[in-house]
């Protein structure tokens, strides 16, 4: 009987678990994560890709370059402070991107500092040149390598340029009453979206709308109200100047990515918080991410609060 | 017209009722009246006998006239002779009072086993009773579901979780009744606990699959607990203490010359009488940091109460009236008033009210009528509710108002309300009959009627002041599911004894329910062939048809409740095969072997989308809808079970041994494990003897980690900008996880060992006072829940380099002890 606690408390000795923090390595191969868009607006058509890299779970997400001295405040030999700088690990700043038409080839090239910017100021490859303009209805190939030996390929297809018929928004519209946009679907099977925008100085606090997707081409007539910013209003001069709807046509990779799939992780434990994805990829080969395209077509109108 | 004729005749003449003579009785404990459930009564030196029924009642037909001792024997209990004599043409009624006895008799339980052994046609049975229940270590206090899951082919998924997966099949899959009312939801706590109250337990039957006609609407397993009757000779009862409850059972006979016995039994959990002593602590000490705070961080607590009542209106009519209700709750509120002067002379004073009100749980009813038409036939007839609710209530109200010194006064009065609700409503009414027309032939028929209404809802609201104090306010129904079904069950069941060593059970069961067409075919199959005395061999083939679901996530670590739904209209119904071959063999030491190979389709399956919970639909609007989608699954599973157990001397115990096979496909994964598919497990389950007076139980647990979807890697994607602006670009990084195949990886092996001792002293006026004392998880081997993911730091500079994982324990060692009365 005495024998067997001390056996319990050998046998608890022996057999305590390491139940403390592990380093945790994968045996994941880094993949070439690419987003690419091609853009024929109205005014202007465009493209860019965003060339990045998923990690292992050994990699560091933020690789430290060293130490920048920013100097502020009106002495500014002696008010400074001392700012580390990082690199993103996802980031892939050495690939070569080409984008090609036909027989047309147009390398893009990475500019960090360019005006391309989104929110989080990052590296895009662009085309430096300004002769890449996509054209609605035609095919473009793209194709990125990395020295590394690793590439992924992809190609879209832009879509035609929907048509806003103009004669179908009045001439100024106002939050007191609704307002219809009518417009062309084109036989490409796009899918459509509008959306609106209060145009103030460049900026939009509010008023800015989205349709839901308009996939049937028999719904040609979207109806809304511009949204109430109440106190904002206020003064004429300050106030908005312009009312702008855009009607997009988004190819199947965009929808895809982006709306069909979203930000649906797929494995979610509703108590602990547990979701993950195996990656997507729509319109690229060879890696994740999206080779996608928009064509849209825009009005304006004055806006009277 | 002829062949009609012939056939009527013919089927008359297999169930002819002969003129040889029927034994029937009773067979219950002589201390309290309880009826003893499958005890054997047998002519002495014959091989004619009966098992009783679930209400102690047995049937030996046609007996030929003749002097026999009728004998009544049943595990732990001393047996019983009475001598007889049987005459033409008459019945004879004979009720048996067995006095409780040590386990270590020999003798009586190699008669009493070896009886049951040869008559049990369905497989993969066991029966469970209270003192199986209380010997065996258990978490603070016994619990019946974790027991279940020690037996082969029963997992749970975790510690935290008693929800038991039987042989592939969820725990949604299980039907779980109550003196057979069924009940949705049984558990406390998300699952720690059972809400059954061993202490009004009398027995469980189990079958874990190949079930009988009489059960339907699943696909998995059938567990019914049955609940004490009731002490028919005294007012007795039990309590127990334990660290976080106390229960007591309380029973007796009807008072007067009312023939009959009722049953109380109650428990109520402490813990949040300890939460609210230490906040009391706490806001004494710490008065400044904590004004305003809550009485009680965590006002939680459980209760539950059933009790019975049977009345004997004669010798063959009984009513039995059964009543449950348990609840969890969690209430939480408070109030808080705050003044306070502003820099230029004004002030500012504001309230709030908040109060958090959070239930869940059963509340069941039934009443039911036993009539013995005739010694060879049984009616039952049964109606019952039974209730499941679960809400949320949140209300918070802040109001106040302000005025600086330059500026007039304001005020604002804010509201906002939040209700979640899910109700399961379930309404009965069945009549089963019992024929015993010969020794060959046990008919059984009826009928099921049940409604069940299933009502979710989510609503949000708000008021506020507006800018002339108007009051404004919004309220959103984000989310309202009512749904009523009925299900009808049609039964015939024929238990045959074709000849010596072989019998068969063959059964149909006919279903429809109100929201899908058709009428679904149950058909059940069972045979037995006994090569010899010790051993015997058993087939079995079921159908199963389920018309509800639950709309759980497959993929959550932890199950807190279930969300039962009807299957969708659009869905069709799901059913499900079982193939299940054993072979059983019972030796002169009453040691029962047995292996059990089984393989279950399943078709029609349906699992949840996940994550799916916000959907924009084509109109723009965000949607909340969590349970409107699901995907098609295929499943299968196959196994094959090896059982020992012992139930007499001084160690009792079982071994068990699983490898079991679970594999699910839906359009978006092909074939793949489930969170709960564990290929091998083993449990060993032991209770020694020590003294007299004292038991010390073990019991050692291993089975393989579950498997999990493995983090591999780390990906960044994007979102588009939904409220968009007049920039260029509208696209969002969002940093994510790449995982790899689903449930691809498995956790370490999970082993655990618990231990029990109770040391018993009985008391000078009868009864007994009994120390309990266990240890949980004695090695305290981690056994991971999952894994939690964190960046990890150099210790010198601080850069981040890579990632580093923890397991999230399950039980860790645990010591606990609590006391049993009873008198």
């Amino acid at each position: 009987m005495r024998k067997i606690p001390l056996i319990l408390i050998a046998t608890f000795f022996m057999s305590c678990g390491d139940w403390g923090w592990q380093s945790v390595e994968s045996d994941h191969e880094s993949t070439l994560n690419v987003f690419a868009l091609l853009v024929a607006e109205p005014d202007s058509s465009y493209g860019f890709v965003i060339v990045n890299q998923t990690l292992r779970l050994q990699d560091i997400e933020k690789v430290y370059l060293g130490s920048d001295t920013v100097y502020y405040g009106q002495d500014s030999s002696e008010d400074f402070y001392i700012d580390d700088v990082y690199k993103s690990g996802y980031d892939v700043l050495d690939a070569t991107v080409i984008i090609s038409h036909g027989d047309t080839n147009w390398i893009f090239y990475d500019e960090p500092d360019s005006i391309w910017y989104s929110y989080d100021n990052e590296s895009k490859y662009i085309d430096t040149t300004d002769t890449f303009h996509p054209i609605p209805g035609e095919t473009y190939n793209l194709l990125v390598e990395t020295p590394d030996g690793r590439s992924v390929s992809g190609s879209v297809t832009v879509p035609l340029r929907p048509n806003i018929r103009e004669e179908s928004v009045s001439d100024s519209v106002s939050n007191k009453a609704p307002y219809s946009v009518a417009f062309s679907p084109v036989s490409d099977n796009g899918i459509f979206r509008i959306k609106t925008y209060l145009k103030y100085e460049n900026y939009s606090y509010c008023g800015s709308d989205q349709s839901g997707i308009i996939a049937s081409e028999m719904d040609t007539i979207w109806t809304s109200r511009v949204k109430d910013c109440g106190d904002w209003w206020g003064n004429a001069e300050d106030g908005p100047v312009a009312f702008q709807i855009t009607l997009e046509s988004i190819e199947p990779n965009y929808y895809a990515y982006f709306i069909e799939n979203g930000d649906e992780d797929e494995f979610i434990s509703f108590i602990l918080g547990d979701g993950g994805s195996t990656g997507k990829s729509f319109g690229i080969e060879g890696g994740y991410g999206l080779f996608g395209a928009i064509s849209s077509d825009k009005i304006e109108r004055i806006f009277v609060p | 017209m002829v062949k009609v004729r012939i056939l009527i005749s013919t089927i008359l003449f297999l169930f002819s009722v002969n003129s040889a003579q029927s034994i029937t009785g009773f067979v219950r404990d002589h201390s309290n009246g309880e009826p003893l459930s499958y005890a054997n009564v047998f002519l002495q030196g014959t091989n004619i006998g009966a098992a009783t029924n679930m209400d102690g009642y047995f049937v030996i037909p046609n007996v030929s006239s003749g002097n026999y001792d009728l004998v009544a024997s049943m595990i732990g209990f001393e047996m019983q002779a009475i001598s007889i004599i049987v005459v033409d043409e008459e019945n004879i009624r004979k009720d048996f009072r067995l006095s409780a006895t040590s386990l270590m008799s020999q003798e009586v339980i190699v008669t009493a086993e070896r009886q049951q052994f040869r008559k049990q046609v369905e497989p993969s049975r066991i029966q469970l009773n209270m003192r199986d229940i209380e010997r065996l270590p258990s978490f603070v206090e016994p619990d019946i579901f974790r027991i279940l899951k020690l037996l082969p082919g029963v997992q749970t998924m975790n510690d935290f979780s008693s929800a038991l997966y039987v042989r592939g099949s969820t725990p949604d899959q299980n039907l779980i009744m109550m003196d057979g009312i069924t009940v949705y939801n049984p558990f406390h706590l998300g699952g720690i606990f059972s809400t059954f109250n061993t202490d009004a337990i009398k027995e469980a039957d189990f079958h874990a699959g190949g079930f009988p006609a009489r059960y339907g609407g699943r696909m998995g397993s059938i567990l019914n607990i049955i609940n004490r009757e009731g002490n028919t000779e005294k007012v007795s009862g039990r309590a127990n203490i334990s660290m976080i409850s106390s229960k007591g059972m309380i029973e007796g006979p009807l008072p007067g010359k009312i023939k009959g016995s009722w049953m109380l039994a109650g428990r109520r959990t402490y813990f949040d009488l300890f939460t609210k002593l230490g906040t009391y602590i706490a806001k004494k000490k710490y008065a400044d940091e904590m004004e305003g705070a809550p009485d009680n961080f965590f006002p939680y607590h459980f209760y539950d109460i059933e009790g019975k009542v049977n009345l004997d209106l004669t010798n063959n009519h009984r009513l039995t009236f059964s009543t449950f209700i348990g609840d969890d709750i969690y209430d939480m509120s408070f109030e808080n008033t705050y003044q306070n002067d502003l820099w230029d002379g004004g002030y500012r004073e504001s309230n709030e009210t908040f109060s958090f009100d959070w239930k869940w749980g059963n509340q069941t009813n039934s009443l039911t009528w036993r009539w013995l038409i005739s010694p060879k036939m049984v009616l039952k007839t049964f109606v019952a509710s039974s209730r499941f609710h679960f809400w949320i209530d949140l209300d918070s109200h802040e109001w106040g108002e302000m005025k600086y010194d330059y500026s007039e006064e304001s005020n604002w009065d804010n509201t906002f309300y939040f209700d979640a609700f899910d109700i399961v409503d379930d309404k009965s009414l069945e009549t089963e009959f019992t024929y015993t027309p010969n020794d060959k032939h046990t008919i059984t028929s009826g009928f099921q009627v049940k409604d069940i209404g299933f009502n979710l809802g989510l609503i949000l609201g708000e008021s506020w002041l507006g800018e002339d104090f108007a009051t404004l306010s919004m309220k959103d129904t984000v989310l309202w599911m009512d749904q009523t079904t009925r299900e009808l069950g049609l039964y015939l069941q024929d238990k045959w004894r074709i000849s010596t060593n072989v019998s068969a059970q063959l059964g149909l069961r006919l279903s429809t329910a109100s929201a899908h067409e058709g009428l679904f075919r149950d058909p059940r199959f069972g045979l037995k062939y006994l090569l010899d005395n010790d051993t015997s061999i058993k087939f079995n083939w079921g159908r199963y048809h389920q018309f509800m679901t639950i709309a759980n996530p497959q993929d959550e670590n932890l199950r807190f409740i279930d969300i039962w739904m009807a299957i969708p209209e659009d869905n069709k119904i799901p059913f499900s095969d079982h193939t299940i071959l054993g072979i059983e063999h019972l030796n002169s030491k009453n040691i029962l072997y047995r292996l059990e190979a089984y393989y279950k389709s399943f078709d029609n399956l349906i699992t949840l989308k996940q994550g799916n919970i916000f959907s924009e639909g084509d109109d723009g609007i965000v949607q909340f809808s969590p349970f409107n989608d699901f995907y098609d699954t295929d499943a299968y599973a196959y196994g094959l079970e090896g059982f020992i157990q012992k139930k007499t001397g001084k160690v009792s115990g079982w071994a068990a041994y699983t490898y079991a096979v679970t594999r699910w496909k839906t359009e978006l994964h092909d074939w793949y494990a489930p969170k709960f598919d564990r290929p091998h497990t083993i449990n060993l389950v032991g209770d020694w003897q020590w003294t007299e007076k004292t038991h010390v139980g073990l019991t050692l647990s291993y089975a393989t980690g579950n498997p999990y979807t493995e983090v591999q890697g780390r990906i960044q994607n994007w979102d588009e900008s939904y409220w968009g602006n007049s920039s260029r670009f509208n696209w969002w990084k969002r940093n994510g996880v790449l995982v790899g195949e689903k449930n691809g990886a498995r956790f370490p092996d999970y082993f655990r060992i618990d231990v029990n001792f109770t040391k018993r002293k009985v008391l000078k006026k009868g009864g007994f006072r009994e120390w309990y004392f266990q240890i949980i998880n004695v090695t305290n081997h981690l056994n991971a829940l999952m894994y939690i993911y964190d960046t990890e730091y150099d210790e010198q500079t601080g850069d981040a380099k890579g990632m580093r994982r923890a397991g999230l324990p399950m039980f860790p060692i645990f010591p606990t002890f609590g006391l049993r009365i009873q008198f």
